[in-house]
């Protein structure tokens, strides 16, 4: 049943033209990265690289949660959901079904970019370009269960779309804010706002570790691996996959 | 003659509106026609933190981003400007700044070197010689070239012999511990002497060479080091006595 829904799930992506959509932001991506790129007098590969990189990485996380989240929203409207749960379909095998999709083309999407990149430079493939592959992966497997999971909480799209963008962009500088709070910043109540933010981060992804494009050029350097990242996104996704299903057995239709 | 009917009046009122708004907007690219991107100089540098929150803390975009805009600054919108009319003080500061975020890439040290020492004001210049220095002094392969082109800047632009003098010294005593540098920057020092007047300084610096390298360095680049012993930095007279240049 669970790989039912999911390629039922699956083939409305496809329907959707995500993956069409993206590889036409892919194409436009890279060929921005390569005019940079080459508008700099040194380095120019580099630049193409870290441009590409980037780019492309967030127009996957763009395209993954503006997917999910206006599917999800659509089912509720459209009363899909009540009716594929009428069905003898359980609410966790649903949303079970439902995330493997989603992980499937988060998979497809990652898969997708990470090859744009390795070819931009093939003769310069290294460890760090693998590990920077595996976080980007996990990333994306990380991002489309917090879509998900916003998509079931959140009552509308638009509200599911800024949550998932600010919750991304809070767990990139996690880092940077756990880092400042470290630092020792002597202000008053900064106490108060230091444990806040502790207890925050606490339920945050350290997705600042993820996908650094240093390790494209340089190798891989620091001490988050292959390891940390297969372990937080394997843990955060299953984290995440159970908050939703908690969200949808309590729910009243 | 013609008549219309509602319908079509209607229709007309909504083509004539669009018209009207048309030439309107029309009106607003008029006025903006002539408006161009205002140049601000130099902008103030962030932080390490503020520069890395804005690539969402990936070090490498804020160093490449930075690095771009290095590259791009003073050209806004096909609006050149001197070099002179920069804000050196910021740019020091934006050159301190990339070399926290990447100290491997020679995309930053090779602008401040190469590109922004094209400024003739010295005093200008004259702010970003401790980065050329900073990145000259890292002791990795190939760094004391940042040093001997300040050198150059110090002694040519800046005219600060004294300046020249201090990265002369400083690449000379890295050539001590590295091999794979050339016999010249071993000898800067005694040019930047000379140029100073201090011949007798620059005189014993090549002679010291001279004699630690007898039986290491090739002989032509022996025969050239006497050879401006004897020609540039002595008189003939000081020539004609010196032992150095008898036995030639």
């Amino acid at each position: 049943m669970i790989y039912t829904l999911s390629r039922y799930a699956f083939m409305a992506a496809l329907r959707d033209k995500v993956i069409l959509s993206f590889l036409v932001l892919v194409g436009v991506g890279i060929s921005l990265s390569f005019f940079m790129g080459s508008a700099t007098t040194l380095e120019s590969k580099q630049f193409s690289v870290v441009y590409a990189a980037n780019g492309l990485r967030l127009s996957g996380i763009l395209s993954l949660t503006l997917f999910v989240i206006f599917y999800i929203r659509n089912a509720f409207e459209n009363k899909d959901i009540e009716f594929l749960l009428s069905r003898p379909i359980s609410r966790p095998v649903f949303i079970l079904g439902h995330s493997f999709a989603f992980m499937a083309l988060a998979a497809l999407c990652a898969l997708i970019v990470i090859l744009s990149v390795f070819f931009m430079i093939p003769q310069e493939i290294t460890t760090g370009h693998y590990v920077w592959a595996c976080s980007l992966l996990f990333e994306y497997l990380i991002v489309v269960n917090v879509a998900m999971f916003f998509s079931m909480v959140l009552p509308s799209a638009t509200m599911g779309a800024l949550a998932v963008l600010a919750f991304y962009v809070l767990s990139r500088l996690m880092g940077q804010i756990l880092g400042i709070l470290d630092f020792g910043i002597t202000i008053p109540f900064i106490h108060i706002m230091d444990t806040a933010m502790q207890v925050i981060s606490l339920t945050i992804p350290r997705l600042d570790l993820y996908a650094q494009t240093s390790w494209l050029i340089y190798g891989v350097e620091g001490n988050v691996g292959f390891t940390f990242f297969v372990f937080q996104g394997v843990a955060y996704s299953a984290l995440l996959i159970c908050a939703s299903m908690i969200d949808l057995v309590r729910r009243q239709f | 003659m013609m008549t219309f009917s509602a319908k079509h009046k209607k229709r007309i009122i909504l083509y004539l509106c669009f018209t009207a708004l048309l030439a309107l907007n029309v009106g607003a690219w008029l006025m903006a026609r002539a408006e161009k991107p205002q140049w601000l100089n130099v902008p103030p540098p962030p932080g390490y933190n503020q520069a890395l929150i804005s690539s969402l803390g990936d070090a490498q975009l804020a160093y490449r981003t930075t690095a771009f805009m290095l590259q791009n600054l003073g050209s806004t919108g096909g609006d050149v400007r001197n070099m002179n009319e920069y804000n050196y003080d910021y740019l020091a500061k934006w050159f301190f700044l990339s070399a926290r975020l990447d100290l491997e890439s020679s995309v930053v040290p090779h602008l401040a070197v190469y590109y922004y020492t094209d400024a003739t004001n010295p005093n200008r210049l004259r702010k970003i010689m401790p980065y050329i220095y900073y990145m000259g002094t890292l002791g990795r392969d190939n760094d004391w070239r940042w040093l001997a082109q300040g050198v150059f800047v110090a002694q040519y632009k800046i005219k600060d012999l004294d300046l020249a003098a201090k990265f002369a010294d400083k690449m000379a005593k890295m050539a001590e511990h590295d091999p794979k540098m050339p016999l010249w920057t071993k000898q800067m020092p005694a040019f930047v002497r000379y140029a100073q007047g201090e011949k007798e300084a620059a005189y014993d610096i090549l002679k010291q060479l001279l004699i630690s390298g007898k039986d290491t360095l090739p002989a032509d680049e022996l025969f050239l080091m006497r050879r401006y012993i004897c020609k540039k930095l002595l008189d003939e007279k000081e020539s004609r006595d010196d032992p150095l240049c008898q036995n030639r």
